[in-house]
């Protein structure tokens, strides 16, 4: 890649708790919006921070357009980074708040003010400008934290958690604000994120983050398709992971039966874990399957209704969980029937344990 | 009630008196206490003394207060309780304490005289408004250290590190972020030191000699010396006066401080000192704290065993006798009984009100419990001296004649305990959900059962609290002690200011032996508390 915008270079550092790094290495292109996805004590927030400038890493380096910026300290860089529970100044209103870096800046008072009242109004806060920011709903705080990183015009941007503190319904609609809003003043951003709904909504690829290692870098596509391991596919909510005990005659040898090897996949790691998409399931009619693939015989234990899906929860004959959804135009059988259910090989993902 | 009888009757009394000497209106002796320069003097003394100790223990405290806020080291959890002992100490013993270190006869003068050879000591700051004012500083430090170290460890680091990120230097973050962030603490703590130095008794009685005087110390004077009681009347007023504006101020102030941070977890915000400068800063500043506080307190016990033929025990012993020409009617050891003895009847007294107050002002928490609230903290804002005064020139007639009896000095120290209980106890039953009560009455318990097995083992430990501060306040009080306790009766503190103002080492070896022991009851009640205590002690 020839011009990475932001490099981060073998990093490590290690913490009294958990949040240690073991060599980081990220790309970072101009105008993209990256995720760092992981579970908490993860190390993402210390990596964000490293960037940042507010923690140093031991070992290795984060350059800047082929600079190494490590000794930079974080007031010279002009990055701008929003922070989880916004951080906002107490003292200030919402005005000031979005002032700070302009001020900081030394920026021509008019230029100031129109800037800061331009950002305001692109969060849509226009009208909020005089408010105490303790005054405010926790959106509304959001919004003033987004503005105020904003306004200095920074080179980059880095979100903390930025839906963190907020609640769930909340936390869907600011989202989707949230990519229009970097999209058009065309930021380079980081954020960093637990929830991989929010992860898939806003970033142009994601960094899965686990222990201390990177484990995927991809797009959310990417990474919704082909997940690396079940760490990444329990992490992006599948549920169906059924480890493979072995291969014979062709076939995947696992607890819910034999299957057939889809041809395109080969066998490389020792303990592979089979992934079965919820949505690839069919009913099983009379009509013989006219692919290969998994018959499953089992009782549903539990019937949701969710709109275009019903998502059901069967258990089969050998005493496995598995979660399926089928479309609700179909005639379906009651939780406690018993029902069959056929699968095609080619659905099937095979990842590393 | 209580309050109503042994509150606002003294005080209303002292205005009675002021205005009324004889029966009728007299504005004249205001008149002269106002346009006399004698008493402008003193009321100039007291401010300006007030302000300097508040400044000068802020500038030192405040790096201190830096140190404690941001820093884990080796030692801290220990050094912090170290630094609560000045502040829960009796004035007379931090009096006492100051002549042990730098007095005449002092540790540090008596080493600089041996190192150097020197015939006469080289310090000679008693009676200098230098002495007090150091001691102003050993006793107010902590209050700095507590409220603005508790107040900046509170401060969410992404405050800062949000004003780097957009540009801030560290100067300009510490200036446009953390300072005026600290502010309503500083201002709030600084205003609560004023008040304190303001009504500063004991201190300046003792170690300012006749040169110098606080209103307090005049009301003194004027009541005991020269017997001018509408004076120390219209003075108490004066006093009165002002530590009301000046409290009413502070309440106003510590309202608006603790509205706006969402305080963060502190252990999140504090790390270990890492260059060698941060190191350096912590270091200094924990021997800063060690010699400025503990200097005073070691001179005073290592004063009371060393007498002139060595390491001794001569001057405890003493303690137990009553020679013929001693300044006392009775044996000192008498005082330490009489002050343990007013010290239980003051914790029984002061628990029952106190507990009482605050189960009626937990549950009510409108109307006239709000109203309560304030008027229960008073006397905190009363100076005791005042207290003292209305006393005795309030209690001394029919219908309540109790100047002769013993039963006086309890109710002077409850009344002046009785806040300190309170506020003890008051967060600790508002802490208590509601729910819980809720549920154990739902489940069949009786108000009276709900409170024994519910409120009553969750809040012990704030009761114990209270308890405590009760009995170490009464074992310490000096200022109203000093008015209404009998010559036959007296309390510890009392006996230390006359060992004091007595001349001779046998005198001065016996205030420094039971000012040690004094120091001693005190530090290990309050030290004991540290160690098992959730929340600041009490909530000032």
């Amino acid at each position: 890649m020839a011009s990475a915008f932001l490099e981060v270079c073998n990093i490590y550092k290690s913490h009294e708790d958990e949040n240690t790094l073991k060599g980081i290495n990220l790309e970072v292109r101009e105008g993209e919006i990256v995720c760092l996805l992981g579970p908490s004590g993860c190390g993402k927030t210390t990596l964000l921070r490293i960037i940042a400038g507010l923690e140093k890493a031991e070992q290795g380096k984060v350059l800047l357009k082929n600079k190494d910026i490590s000794r930079i300290p974080p007031h010279k860089r002009n990055f701008s980074m929003m922070f989880q529970e916004f951080a906002l100044f107490p003292h200030k209103d919402v005005f000031e708040n979005v002032a700070f870096g302009l001020r900081m800046k030394k920026a021509d008072p008019d230029v100031l003010t129109s800037r800061v009242k331009k950002i305001i109004d692109l969060v849509g806060l226009k009208g909020l400008e005089a408010r105490d920011v303790n005054d405010l709903s926790g959106g509304e705080r959001q919004r003033v934290a987004l503005a105020r990183s904003l306004a200095p015009e920074p080179q980059l941007l880095m979100l903390d958690e930025p839906m963190g503190s907020l609640d769930r319904a909340l936390r869907e609609r600011l989202t989707i604000d949230l990519r229009h809003i970097l999209k058009k003043v065309i930021s380079t951003a980081i954020f960093v994120t637990h929830d991989q709904n929010e992860a898939f909504i806003l970033a142009d690829r994601i960094a899965v983050i686990n222990k201390g290692f990177i484990e995927q870098v991809g797009t959310p596509q990417e990474l919704y398709r082909h997940p690396l391991n079940s760490f990444i596919a329990g992490f992006l909510g599948f549920q169906n992971l059924v480890p493979i005990s072995g291969i014979s005659n062709n076939h995947f040898k696992t607890c819910i039966g034999l299957i057939p090897v889809p041809e395109k996949i080969q066998l490389d790691s020792d303990f592979p874990v089979l992934l079965i998409r919820p949505e690839v399931a069919q009913i099983l009619t009379d009509k013989a399957p006219s692919e290969p693939g998994l018959v499953l015989e089992g009782i549903i234990a539990e019937k949701r209704f969710q709109g275009a899906m019903f998502q059901l929860t069967v258990y089969t004959r050998a005493g496995s969980e598995l979660v399926f959804h089928l479309f609700s135009d179909q005639a379906i059988p009651e939780a406690g029937s018993s029902i069959r259910l056929f699968i095609k090989s080619s659905a099937l993902t095979v990842l590393k344990s | 009630m209580f309050l109503a009888v042994f509150y606002f009757y003294p005080l209303f009394r002292i205005f009675g008196l002021s205005f009324l000497p004889k029966g009728v209106l007299d504005v004249a002796r205001l008149e002269k206490l106002v346009t006399s320069s004698y008493y402008f003097r003193i009321l100039w003394f007291t401010f300006w003394q007030a302000a300097v100790s508040t400044i000068l223990t802020l500038i030192l405290a405040l790096p201190g207060a830096y140190v404690f806020a941001k820093f884990r080291f080796k030692g801290k959890h220990w050094l912090q309780a170290f630094t609560t002992i000045p502040f829960v100490l009796p004035t007379v013993v931090v009096a006492a304490a100051f002549q042990a270190f730098l007095g005449p006869h002092g540790v540090l003068n008596e080493l600089l005289m041996n190192w150097f050879g020197l015939d006469h000591a080289p310090i000679q700051i008693n009676y200098t408004i230098w002495f007090i004012l150091l001691a102003h500083v050993f006793y107010n430090y902590t209050v700095f250290l507590r409220i603005i170290g508790g107040f900046w460890a509170g401060l969410q680091p992404s405050l800062r590190e949000a004003a780097s990120m957009l540009g801030a230097s560290p100067a300009q973050v510490f200036f446009k972020v953390t300072f005026p962030l600290l502010r309503p603490a500083i201002l709030t703590s600084c205003l609560l030191v004023f008040i304190f130095c303001f009504s500063s008794f004991g201190v300046i009685l003792i170690l300012g000699g006749p040169r110098f005087a606080t209103i307090e110390v005049e009301i003194y004077r004027q009541t005991v010396h020269l017997f001018n009681l509408p004076m120390a009347a219209a003075l108490s007023l004066v006093q009165i006066v002002f530590t009301f504006i000046l409290m009413w101020g502070y309440t106003a102030l510590q309202k608006r401080s603790t509205l706006m941070l969402n305080p963060e977890a502190i252990i999140h915000t504090q790390r270990k000192p890492n260059s060698f400068k941060e190191r350096m800063v912590v270091y200094s500043n924990s021997m800063l704290m060690i010699l400025l506080l503990g200097a005073p307190l070691g001179s005073l016990i290592f004063r009371s065993i060393f007498t002139s033929d060595g390491l001794s025990l001569v001057y405890y012993r003493a303690l137990f006798e009553n020679p013929i020409r001693s300044v006392f009617y009775v044996p000192p050891i008498d005082a330490i009984m009489w002050s343990v003895g007013f010290a239980s009847v003051t914790l029984v007294f002061a628990l029952i009100i106190g507990l009482l107050a605050s189960v009626y002002l937990s549950e009510k928490k409108t109307g006239l419990g709000s109203l309560l609230d304030p008027i229960f903290m008073l006397p905190l804002s009363t100076s005791a001296v005042t207290l003292g005064f209305g006393f005795i020139i309030a209690l001394d007639r029919p219908p309540l004649n109790l100047r002769t009896s013993l039963i006086i000095i309890p109710i002077a120290h409850t009344l002046v305990a009785f806040p300190f209980v309170v506020r003890s106890i008051l967060p600790a039953l508002r802490s208590l959900p509601r729910s819980i009560k809720e549920s154990a009455s739902i489940l069949g318990a009786s108000p009276l059962k709900a409170f024994f097995i519910i409120d009553l083992p969750i809040v012990g430990r704030a009761i114990l609290v209270g308890a405590v501060f009760a009995f170490t306040v009464s074992l310490g009080e000096f200022g109203a002690s000093v008015f209404v306790a009998r010559p036959q009766t007296p309390t510890m503190p009392l006996a230390i200011y006359r060992f004091l103002s007595q001349p001779g080492e046998i005198n001065y070896g016996q205030a420094m032996a039971m000012s040690s022991l004094l120091m001693l009851v005190t530090a290990i009640g309050f030290l004991s508390l540290e160690r098992f205590r959730t929340k600041q002690i009490g909530e000032f």
